[in-house]
């Protein structure tokens, strides 16, 4: 792994948690390795802002954060046949999941309500079922 | 009788649904109101995305009002609109229409200093807005 890309100092142990839980599905190869490190440097920046976004929304009156990832590369996108993981208020997810399905996804992943968690989890997760 | 019941499929779409949705319905008013979503972010998957989206609304369902886009360079939500119609999409100006018009946004922006200052600037506004609302009754 590349120590470059994500340091050590920088993540909570939560997140150091996720990076050596995803390790274990990773082959030695040198090549996915970098591609899991670049993964998890841009999932990490990503769980910071959500929390921050999070933040932000909340404050507001009847405003809701409802985080969904979507799967599938662009000809997915085409075909509307994109998976869909939802995180957040459980109100907010039931209206958004039938506005999405089967508009632009085939199926939605209930994340559970915290948006930091239910995202880090399935980001790690999912990068790398992908390099498989 | 019951045994028949029992072994009859249901409606393909419904049964889909019921699959793929780990959800019940949400209560009738909110299937049956207008709902107006709002789209940010016209990128390599957005503009799929919202392409699919405002087509299933505008096909399938009945009198909801047209998708509203907006995105940093006008030109992709010119050709979304070109590729639907105007029943189907609607151009917003500025990042406060949407979110002064929208029930729904759906954000869809790669980079996180981009999503950060739209998520401010849309905030800004919905916090302005609120602190104007009339009291209850």
């Amino acid at each position: 792994m590349e120590t470059g890309t994500v340091s050590r100092t920088d993540i909570t142990p939560h997140q150091l948690h996720l990076i050596n839980e995803t390790r274990r599905y990773i082959p030695a190869s040198q090549a996915r390795y970098q591609l899991l490190a670049s993964a998890l440097a841009l999932t990490i920046a990503s769980i910071r802002l959500l929390g921050e976004l999070d933040a932000l929304i909340s404050a507001i009156p009847h405003c809701t954060l409802v985080t969904a990832p979507v799967f599938g590369p662009p000809a997915m996108a085409e075909n509307a046949s994109l998976m869909i993981a939802l995180s957040g208020d459980y109100r907010s997810k039931k209206e958004v999941a039938y506005t999405l399905v089967p508009a632009i996804g085939r199926r939605i992943l209930d994340l559970g309500g915290n948006v930091e968690k239910g995202d880090s989890v399935v980001r790690s997760r999912a990068h790398s079922y992908y390099i498989y | 009788m019951a045994e028949q019941k029992l072994r009859m499929p249901l409606g393909s779409l419904g049964h889909k649904l019921a699959q793929d949705l780990p959800y019940s319905r949400p209560a009738t008013p909110g299937q049956h109101a207008q709902v107006q979503i709002g789209w940010i972010g016209l990128g390599a998957m957005g503009y799929l995305m919202a392409r699919n989206l405002a087509n299933h609304r505008g096909t399938y369902l009945e009198q909801q009002p047209p998708l509203l886009v907006w995105n940093r360079s006008k030109e992709k939500s010119e050709k979304l609109l070109r590729e639907l119609d105007n029943r189907k999409v609607a151009i917003a100006q500025t990042i406060v229409d949407v979110a002064t018009k929208c029930d729904i946004i759906v954000f869809s922006l790669s980079s996180d200093d981009v999503i950060r200052s739209v998520y401010k600037e849309l905030a800004a506004t919905l916090q302005a807005r609120s602190s104007h609302a009339p009291p209850l009754p």
